[in-house]
């Protein structure tokens, strides 16, 4: 049987969300050789300030390749988390920006609420790595990618000359969780 | 291998991402070779160069083996190969293009359009090669696969894939989904927006699909502008052309077509453009996609449906365009220039950083960076690198492109109202029918109507013709008041529905209907739709950066709003203000919108007069209401500005402008809790500016107009009297004294034309200038010898005059008139005899405080109660004579002089604390609440935030000012009173 793993990543635009959908994707189907889909919002949606991707990661094929039943949702915006926590499956993780998710979204599932923009800011001094902190915290929360895979992929994602930062950044989100 | 290690060496200098296709070119290049080699066919494809037949080697590449996996893995790193070469052979012609003296936007343009016709090719060829892979032709049912996206973006290809009608298409989405993953793991990822908006499938489409999903709604522009960009890639002919007929076609402005879409179209797409207009530029981060192209796209997309231009292309339907609309020649020509420049940029940026849209200057690669202006043709002069150049030429195209798209917006919109069903609709609207009628609903059928039209966001010329029809407004109002409450309340609701697309429609629509209803008192429709719109606006995701988006755009337009809304209504507004903005390029708007807010909701009518007047006149000024400093350079601008422009009237206007600018700046400064002792010297720093250039322009006019002789400030001079005189800030009317010390009627003619003119002005700032002693002499301007003799006669009246001239402050005149005027005025009548002049003052003040009420809780007189302002002016002036002080009563008058009457020097420093406490309560009373004397409790609790939030939170409450104001004024009284005594005892020694 096949393992299908759906990860909502969710906040406003500007806050990376689309790059850490194409990471995790290359991620899973180009070093660790799974199956993965990675979509974004688009249109309408997009104008109104709100960003969304999409990744779908599976051992098999995607035969559908949009999120039904949510495994992890990251929502970095309290808009975020307000419009979508409903839609994460029972026992499933909602990570969450306590920085701006001031009511974090109760229900029958984990959340990780807690400073991300705070530690990108302090840790690394840089706020715009936040979305690379959120991504530790995924890798770590839902282990469906291997950490070898996903540095690789932020290596071949982000601007040239900025890697070291963005994996220290990372490396921040995985301390987050532990 | 040598080749290999070269292409490598190549891509080390490309942004990170294409290590990809070299990931791949190392995984499979060793299994693909040998069975190239093994079946003889290696001399056939090109592997390390570019090849001009892609799609037949890759054909031979998929035939080498049975196994799929294999086929699959070979093809890829064939087409990794070619992409990479592909590339670098563009930036070598590249190169050569710019050393060929051809203008380098024609180079930028030509390189685009072949990378982008090449990229086409090649994934054409790999799409078709994995198609026959998965799905052999002989099984497939009809289908087209369209482009429809920029054939040269290399961060993912948009595709629309349309199949025959009820074509049981499942085997054509599985070998897509194949495909997709190949073209995620392989290529340029594969983006399917039509897809996953439109139909039940999952990548593929049906013109069926298309049609049912239009009849409904106008839907999302985007898939629209994808479809009327659509090119055919792959497929059949026949269904392309039909599905042009059938789809696409209804967008295209055609006099017999149902306008409904053509027009929904254009509402969403000029909707999006405008949103893009409206956005600021990041102060560290460009991004040439939203910064502007796509604000382009979005122009010349609404465009090509106007006129039916059926290229694909941004240049080609640019220079279409110019054949349509030969008028915009130069405009599309200036566009034309500004996208070669754009999508060069973009390109290289996205080619040598990353594959992202927009880009954090600093946080790139300074190398890279050089790298990309290099390759652009630009070279370092002398100290300004050649980035620092390509960045300043980047501004300057991404200014340009907003200019212009600003001004064909506003030209699209003209064709809109031309067509549009909503103006006609609108214009059809005869007058109200009595007793209401269907045309009492014109509210109702315009939502109605527009549900068609559900997400689309310009509606300008809709309000535009709202607006400037009166009788149609009118029509629109009355109708609406009209109806039944319950469905007035429903189609509120229904407008605010309008309101979570489209905020900017509802709150212009909002604010036409309230200016007109702004006198009309209760429940307007107006103030219910204010209400339920701020409300909706609570609700709505984002509204924080949207409304500062608006605000940072269209800043005149927030404040018109503003002036709109009720005080409770404000409070909506300082809940969505509060809330943190992601996006860091609007925390400067959203604390000047905060400050704008609170300006218009604590400020007098009084105030706001002077703030709406500048702010109509200039409304980039909004965006400086934060630094004092910064409004305060801009009035200095002004007032420089007045001596170097040729014209009298432009003159006065700018001199105007330079009034109401430092009035608003220091009234804010007073709001802001600034001190009563800066308030009052600045204020009066600005008005005698004003009145002395004033002056210098009204003498000039009049004298240009005549060959005679004006009057000079020898003999004519002009005093501030009052409060200006005073240096008291915010008195609503300015008492004025012009005096000529000569008796020609020539003379005096001609300084009563500049007076009058100079009055013409100060009344067009809302002051009323006051000449008391001249309507008493009979005339603006009072010669000398008049004045002297009315002060001499027995007129009872005249005391006040000489109170009034003992406390006047020359604003214009010469030091001989000043001289003049001390002689022959105040020594004369006042310090030759001042137990007359004080023995008067003190008369006067007896007979006033008889008949003044007393200060009470409900209500108290500032200025006429006992120990009042007027009673401690009244002190000052006793003082004054009796000191023989020929200087104006200044703020600092009771310091001043309190070493000079040592007996009194404690009466002096109660009055003087006593004034500043009065003085300060009656100008943030006329700030906030009214140009009054008389202070309502009630109305102090405006007037406390400003002592709370300055710190002086001992009046913080309005209870607390009261009784400070009682405990001044008994304080006030007492001095006043022994000052009094103390000067009867010293005259009558």
């Amino acid at each position: 049987m096949s393992f299908r793993y759906e990860i909502r990543l969710s906040g406003a635009g500007g806050q990376g969300l689309i790059l850490v959908g194409k990471i995790i994707a290359e991620a899973a189907a180009i070093y660790d050789d799974k199956n993965a889909t990675q979509s974004q919002s688009y249109g309408p949606e997009a104008r109104g300030g709100a960003s969304r991707s999409e990744v779908i990661i599976s051992d098999g094929d995607i035969d559908y390749p949009k999120a039904t039943d949510i495994d992890l949702l990251l929502a970095m915006t309290q808009e975020a988390a307000d419009k979508y926590a409903g839609e994460v499956k029972s026992g499933g993780i909602i990570v969450a920006d306590s920085d701006f998710v001031k009511s974090p979204p109760e229900g029958d599932f984990a959340v990780h609420c807690l400073p991300i923009t705070q530690i990108a800011e302090e840790k690394v001094g840089k706020k715009i790595t936040a979305n690379l902190v959120a991504l530790g915290m995924i890798h770590k929360l839902s282990g469906v990618i291997s950490e070898e895979s996903v540095i690789n992929a932020i290596r071949a994602r982000v601007p040239r000359g900025t890697e070291e930062v963005n994996i220290q950044a990372f490396k921040y989100g995985q301390d987050l969780v532990d | 291998m040598e080749t290999l290690e070269t292409i490598e060496n190549n891509v080390s200098i490309l942004a990170n991402h294409y290590r990809k296709y070299l990931h791949t070119i190392s995984r499979f290049k060793n299994s693909l070779i040998q069975a190239l080699e093994s079946s003889g066919k290696l001399m056939q494809i090109h592997l390390w160069r570019s090849s001009s037949s892609p799609r037949a080697e890759m054909g031979i590449i998929a035939s080498l083996t049975a196994d799929i996996r294999t086929r699959v893995q070979h093809v890829s790193c064939y087409y990794a190969l070619q992409f990479l070469h592909m590339n670098f052979r563009h930036l070598d012609i590249l190169a050569l293009g710019i050393t060929s003296g051809t203008a380098l936007t024609d180079v930028y343009r030509q390189f685009i359009m072949n990378v982008g016709r090449d990229f086409r090719t090649l994934t054409k060829a790999y799409l078709e090669t994995l198609l026959d892979i998965y799905l052999p032709a002989s099984n497939r049912e009809d289908f087209i696969i369209c482009s429809v996206g920029t054939r040269a973006d290399q961060d993912d290809i948009d595709l629309g894939i349309i199949t025959a009608d009820g074509a049981e298409d499942e085997d054509m989405n599985r070998a897509l989904q194949k495909i997709t993953q190949h073209m995620l793991v392989y290529a340029t990822p594969l983006h399917l927006h039509l897809s996953e908006h439109v139909g039940k499938q999952l990548y593929t489409t049906t013109i069926p699909e298309y049609t049912q999903l239009f009849e409904k709604q106008i839907q999302d522009f985007v898939i629209i502008s994808e479809l009327l960009n659509a090119t055919k890639i792959i497929g059949g002919d026949a269904l392309f052309e039909r599905f042009q007929e059938e789809v696409i076609a209804r967008f295209f402005y055609h006099p017999s077509r149902d306008i409904k879409y053509h027009e929904g179209f254009l509402r969403g797409i000029l909707g999006d453009a405008r949103a893009l207009l409206v956005s600021p530029l990041g102060t560290d981060t460009i991004s040439p996609k939203d910064d502007a192209i796509r604000i382009i796209k979005s122009i010349i997309t609404a465009k090509k449906a106007i006129h039916g231009v059926q290229q694909v292309n941004a240049w080609e339907i640019i220079d279409a365009l110019k054949q349509k609309e030969p008028h915009l020649a130069s405009e599309y020509e200036q566009l034309f220039r500004a996208t070669s420049f754009l999508e060069m940029f973009k390109f290289l940026l996205q080619l040598f950083i990353a594959q992202e849209e927009t880009f954090r200057l600093d946080e790139v690669d300074k190398n890279q960076l050089a790298l990309i202006a290099q390759k652009m043709g630009y070279k370092p002069i002398g100290t300004i690198s050649a980035w620092d150049q390509l960045i300043i030429d980047y501004y300057r195209h991404v200014g340009e492109v907003r200019k212009l798209c600003d001004f064909l917006l506003e030209d699209a919109t003209q064709h809109l109202s031309s067509v549009s069903l909503f103006v006609k609709m609108l214009r059809a609207a005869g007058p109200l029918e009595a007793g209401g009628g269907p045309k009492a609903s014109l509210a109702q059928e315009l939502i109605q109507t527009a549900r068609f039209f559900t997400g689309v966001r310009y509606w300008e010329d809709v309000l535009n013709l709202l607006q400037s029809d009166t009788h149609l407004l009118n029509t629109f109002i009355d109708g609406f008041e009209k109806l039944e409450e319950e469905t007035k309340a429903d189609v509120i609701r229904a407008y605010m529905t309008w309101a979570q697309h489209s905020p900017i429609t509802i709150m212009r629509l909002i604010t036409i209907m309230g200016k007109k209803q702004e006198n009309v008192i209760g429940d307007t429709v107006s103030r219910l739709m204010s209400l339920a719109f701020l409300q909706e606006l609570e609700q709505l995701p984002y509204i924080t950066e949207r409304l500062c988006k608006i605000y940072s755009h269209y800043p005149q337009f927030i404040h018109e709003f503003l002036q709109i809304l009720s005080e409770p209504h404000y409070e909506y507004l300082y809940r969505i203000l509060a809330r943190p903005v992601i996006d860091e390029r609007f925390e400067q708007y959203q604390v000047q919108l905060k400050d704008l807010c609170e300006i218009h909701q604590w400020s007098s009518r009084y105030f706001l007069r002077f703030f709406s007047r500048v702010i109509s006149h200039h409304p980039e000024h909004l965006n400086s209401l934060t630094s004092s400093s910064q409004l305060s350079e801009i009035a200095a601008g002004l007032l420089a500005m007045v001596d170097v422009l040729p014209g009298h009237t432009e003159k006065k206007r700018v001199l105007g402008d330079y009034y109401d600018l430092e009035f608003l700046r220091i009234g804010i400064g007073s709001m802001r809790g600034a001190d009563l002792g800066t308030t009052n010297r600045e204020f009066t720093e600005f008005c005698d500016n004003y009145m002395r250039k004033l002056f210098d322009v009204c003498s000039e006019e009049v004298g240009q107009e005549s060959t005679a002789v004006l009057p000079s400030t020898d003999t004519f001079a002009i005093f501030a009297a009052g409060g200006h005189a005073r240096e008291q800030a915010y008195d609503d009317d300015y008492d004025l004294i012009a005096i000529v010390d000569t008796e020609d009627r020539e003379l005096i003619g001609y300084a009563t034309r500049i007076i009058t003119r100079m009055n013409r002005e100060i009344l067009k700032r809302g002051l009323l200038p006051h000449y008391r002693l001249g309507e008493i002499l009979g005339g603006f301007v009072s010669p000398l010898s008049q004045i002297i003799d009315y002060l001499s006669s027995d007129d009872e009246e005249s005391f006040i005059d000489l109170s009034q001239l003992l406390g006047a402050r020359m604003i214009v005149g010469s030091s001989i008139m000043k001289s003049i005027f001390n002689e022959k005025i105040l020594d004369r009548f006042v310090f030759s005899d001042k137990a007359f002049y004080i023995n008067g003052m003190i008369h006067e003040i007896h007979g006033r405080q008889n008949v003044v009420e007393q200060c009470a809780t409900e209500s108290c007189n500032l200025k006429e109660t006992r120990g009042g302002l007027r009673d401690i002016e009244a002190v000052a002036l006793m003082l004054k004579a009796y000191l023989g002080i020929y200087a104006p009563l200044s703020q600092d008058f009771f310091p001043e002089i309190s070493n000079r009457v040592p007996e009194v020097a404690d009466e002096l420093d109660v009055l003087n604390r006593s004034m500043y406490y009065l003085r300060t309560i009656r100008d943030l009373y006329r700030i906030t609440v009214a140009v009054e004397d008389s202070i309502l409790p009630d109305y102090l609790e405006r007037v406390a935030p400003i002592f709370r939030e300055s710190g002086r939170t001992q009046w913080g409450s309005s209870e607390q000012i009261m009784e400070q104001v009682q405990s001044t004024l008994r304080d006030s009284t007492g001095a006043c009173d022994r000052v009094i005594d103390f000067l009867q005892s010293q005259i009558q020694q």
